[in-house]
């Protein structure tokens, strides 16, 4: 067996134990794919697989591991990993290192051997080959999401490694480079690798695995078709606010520096009005937001947004906290609304646990719900909210719609860009950005094809 | 051509010299401005290298220059805080200006030059990933400053972008956004830290399965025409300012 | 000795590019104040954010020369970006970083705790205080020059508290 894993128990510390009797099996050629949302212990697992969490991380894991014949809870062999093993991270954000695609690859090269000359000019064919040899030099930043990922692979395949580990691979890209990377893992199992994907959306690699697990509260289980999300799914109603007051209205182009992304938009918000922007990865919906928020200004047009009570919350709610403290923060949000302090304390169950802590602290999900209450304390009019319900769980979720309802059917206005189906059908009205252009769609199809694709029958 | 259009010339194509020469050059100069105190010597050390560093470099060399003037108004103030003794040269309305102050400022300001020259002949002439590359496979600095180095190059324009945004969700949020009290300035870093902070242990732990810390600095040094003309530039000004 | 990380050495990397980046800003900041508050107000408010980098890498890595490497790293990186200052950025880095390692050193390394952060953040105020004098001819009267010192040094301990707390407020 290329790879074999009996794992009793793995966390990050005795409290919390986040893993327990997982076993893994895989020999040359074999697509395992172990499917599981987010929060699940995905990540978890293949730091554990890896010896990370033991070795980096100073975390527990109890069992036996052996990865090409190594063992890599014991520091000696770990220190051996690699060339045994590649992994490639969800976000090459958390994989690209060196400033220019020519450092990270000759660098890797240098690791498993080459001296530095060699390792250049090995590092300048590889880039050539896959269609980057004029961006040698340019700092990665200046690469585009696609180029950022051809190189990540190219980077990962350095040594020609029997056993490669995929972190949700899908998670950040577009279509055309999700199909590149279904490429690759194709060709990795004809020549005989070993393959590990955990992933969130399965229905992109389901036809290449050759077995499928599901991890479920730390323990793997039998696969099955995932259609948790549609116990309770609400029947899909059309709703109509067309009578309302304008509280937001864009028509031009919108785009970074000058380049438009998306031609001829067009976008209308009204007050109590829920607005969904769907699309792809990379369409354009974060920069729409950006715009409508006045962050970013449109290339061409005027965003007219007739209130000064709106608020703008980015996807990472690290960028929102002023505080030291969730006390603070809190104090903030009672300060601006009026709304007793108590009242806010005592608002969800974790708060009062976390009040002398420092926001950051707080989980992705609960971070989350702070932001989504420093959003409303200073948008009562209109908020915008950059994919709000990644990393919630299904309480997490029920806390975040409850207050968006309330607020909503109190007039304000709320515009988030989403993956989320569940979100879809709550809305009041969609629009889907796609190939340069936006337009508006019908709700319960909207929904009925993300629910779909994210491997779900929806009936 | 003009002179100068032919040595810039001569020196890019007989290729630059190495990042360590000129590294060398600066510590030096940056060295010797800190020890000396007389006109002429700070003369003889900061005249060559803004030369050098008019020729070579021009276009990135005016905001740096324009940098190094604006901070002059530093200087000026210390001056007359510090040093605003001696015969008075010029009064306008209730303030002073004497002897001693202009005197104070003309030496700093000359020491600075030195260094900003110097330094700039380090700097602009090559990007920062050369001299990164200068620093692990020429000089062979340790992978504990080569790694960070080359890390916080990767991160600077994503870090950027996040200082943007972390500056716009104060404005949103009707916080201060000029960072002049410890409390705003630590509120600012501890966003960007924590966001980095992220970053860097992802980052890392990729790192560590590639087996990045094999890496091992080069000391590769071949001496070209290039930083022999340096060293000489060097060793003519150090005699000019012991013979002085 | 305990050896370092590479995701020690990559958050050393991110504490370089943040002060490189804000400090580039900062030195505007520092003349705006200096022109209207006069240099001992402009030295008690933002003097101690230069001595930062040392106690928060400090005490977040908690190893033997993080304080020096937090310290220098953000001010090499400054010297190539560049900033008018030229090497004696890295100079400054250097020294200051020596003295806030010395912090770390008297509790021979065990203790990473709030008042030892303080020290650390109070200490480059010897090493600065020393390079000024020299290159800019800051030589005053001994009891302005106290006073000057003292600016400093208290500036720095507060701007080493908050960087406590910084890496205190981290996610681990």
């Amino acid at each position: 067996m290329k790879l074999e894993a009996e794992i009793t128990r793995a966390g990050y510390d005795e409290k919390t134990i986040l893993l327990s009797n997982i076993n893994v099996k895989a020999d040359e050629g074999r697509v395992i794919l172990i499917a599981g949302s987010s929060g699940s212990g995905k990540t978890t697992l293949l730091l554990s697989l890896t010896g990370v969490l033991k070795h980096l991380l100073n975390g527990i894991v109890d069992g036996s591991i052996s990865i090409n014949g190594l063992n890599p809870l014991i520091l000696e062999d770990f220190e051996k990993l690699p060339g045994n093993i590649s992994v490639l991270m969800q976000d090459p954000e958390r994989q690209l290192i060196f400033p220019t695609p020519l450092d990270e690859l000759s660098t890797s090269l240098e690791a498993i051997g080459y001296p530095h000359v060699e390792a250049l000019k090995q590092a300048s064919i590889i880039l050539s080959e896959i269609g980057l040899s004029n961006k040698v030099n340019i700092h990665v930043e200046d690469l585009s999401s696609g180029e950022r990922r051809k190189l990540t692979l190219a980077l990962i395949q350095v040594g020609d490694p029997p056993i490669y580990m995929l972190d949700e691979p899908s998670a950040n890209l577009d279509p055309q480079t999700v199909a590149l990377l279904r490429d690759n893992v194709k060709n990795w199992k004809k020549n005989g690798k070993t393959v590990l994907i955990v992933e969130h959306k399965i229905h992109y690699f389901r036809d290449l695995a050759d077995e499928i697990y599901v991890l479920r509260g730390g323990k793997l289980g039998e696969f099955f078709v995932i259609n948790d999300m549609l116990v309770n799914l609400p029947e899909c109603k059309s709703t109509s606010s067309s009578e309302r007051k304008v509280v937001l209205e864009f028509e031009g182009y919108i785009g970074y520096n000058d380049t438009p992304i998306v031609r001829n938009a067009e976008f209308k918000a009204r007050r109590g009005e829920l607005i969904s922007i769907v699309g792809p990865n990379g369409s354009g919906k974060t920069t729409l937001l950006k715009t409508l928020a006045g962050f970013l200004k449109p290339v061409d047009g005027e965003v007219k947004i007739f209130t000064k009570k709106y608020f703008y919350a980015p996807q990472n709610p690290d960028l929102v906290f002023v505080h030291r403290t969730v006390r603070k923060e809190l104090e903030s949000i009672a300060r601006k609304t009026g709304r007793p302090l108590h009242e806010l304390t005592f608002m969800y169950p974790w708060f009062t646990k976390m009040l002398d802590k420092s926001p950051y602290q707080l989980s992705h999900g609960q971070r989350r719900l702070l932001e989504l209450l420093i959003a409303f304390a200073h948008g009562e009019d209109l908020i915008l909210l950059d994919e709000p319900t990644t990393g919630l769980d299904a309480q997490l979720y029920e806390y975040f719609i409850k207050e968006v309802r309330t607020r909503v059917s109190k007039g304000s206005t709320v515009i988030v860009a989403t993956h989320d189906p569940r979100l879809v059908l709550e809305s009041s009205r969609v629009y889907i950005i796609e190939s340069g252009k936006i337009k508006e769609d019908d709700k319960c199809r909207v929904a009925e094809s993300m629910f779909k694709s994210m491997g779900v029958i929806y009936e | 051509m003009s002179p100068s259009q032919c040595l810039n010339q001569w020196v890019l194509s007989t290729s630059k010299p190495k990042v360590a020469t000129l590294l060398v050059y600066a510590i030096a100069s940056s060295g010797l401005a800190f020890v000396l105190r007389d006109l002429m010597d700070l003369l003889i050390l900061a005249i060559p290298p803004l030369i050098l560093s008019i020729v070579l470099i021009r276009g990135r060399l005016k905001w740096l220059m324009l940098a190094y003037l604006i901070g002059l108004i530093g200087v000026f103030v210390n001056a007359l805080f510090f040093s605003n003794t001696g015969s008075t040269v010029v009064s306008i309305g209730s303030l002073e200006i004497r002897e001693k102050a202009l005197e104070s400022f003309t030496i700093v300001s000359l020491r600075l030059l030195a260094i900003a020259a110097s330094g700039a002949l380090f700097a602009l002439l090559y990007s920062p990933v050369e001299i990164y590359r200068g620093l692990l496979y020429e000089i062979g600095a340790p992978v504990s400053i080569a790694l960070p180095i080359a890390f916080a190059l990767r991160l600077m324009p994503v870090i950027r972008r996040d200082f943007v945004e972390v500056v716009f969700q104060r404005k949103q949020r009707k916080y201060r956004t000029i960072l002049l009290n410890p409390v705003h300035f630590s509120s600012v870093v501890g966003a960007l830290f924590t966001i980095n902070y992220e970053r860097a242990k992802w980052s890392g732990i990729s790192a560590e399965i590639r087996g990045l810390r094999r890496i091992k600095p080069t000391r590769n040094f071949r001496v070209g025409l290039t930083d022999v003309f340096m060293l000489m530039i060097l060793l003519s000004q150090i005699v000019l300012i012991i013979a002085t | 000795m305990q050896k370092y990380t590479l995701i020690d050495l990559l958050i050393l990397g991110v504490i370089a590019a943040i002060f490189a980046i804000i400090f580039t800003i900062m030195w505007t900041v520092y003349y705006a104040v200096e022109a209207s508050a006069g240099p001992i107000v402009a030295r008690l408010l933002t003097y101690g954010a230069w001595f930062m980098p040392a106690p928060l890498a400090a005490t977040i890595i908690r190893k033997r020369f993080s304080a020096l490497l937090g310290e220098f790293l953000p001010a090499l990186l400054e010297s190539i970006l560049p900033t008018p200052g030229g090497l004696t950025n890295a100079v400054y880095g250097l020294c200051q970083g020596l003295f806030s390692e010395l912090a770390y050193v008297a509790t021979r390394y065990r203790k990473y705790d709030v008042s030892t952060a303080s020290l650390a953040g109070a200490l480059p105020a010897v090493a600065a205080v020393s390079l000024d004098a020299i290159l800019f001819g800051d030589i005053y009267p001994l009891d302005y020059m106290v006073q000057i010192f003292l600016a400093i040094a208290v500036s720095g301990a507060i701007y080493g508290v908050l960087a406590y707390y910084i890496a205190k407020g981290v996610r681990k």
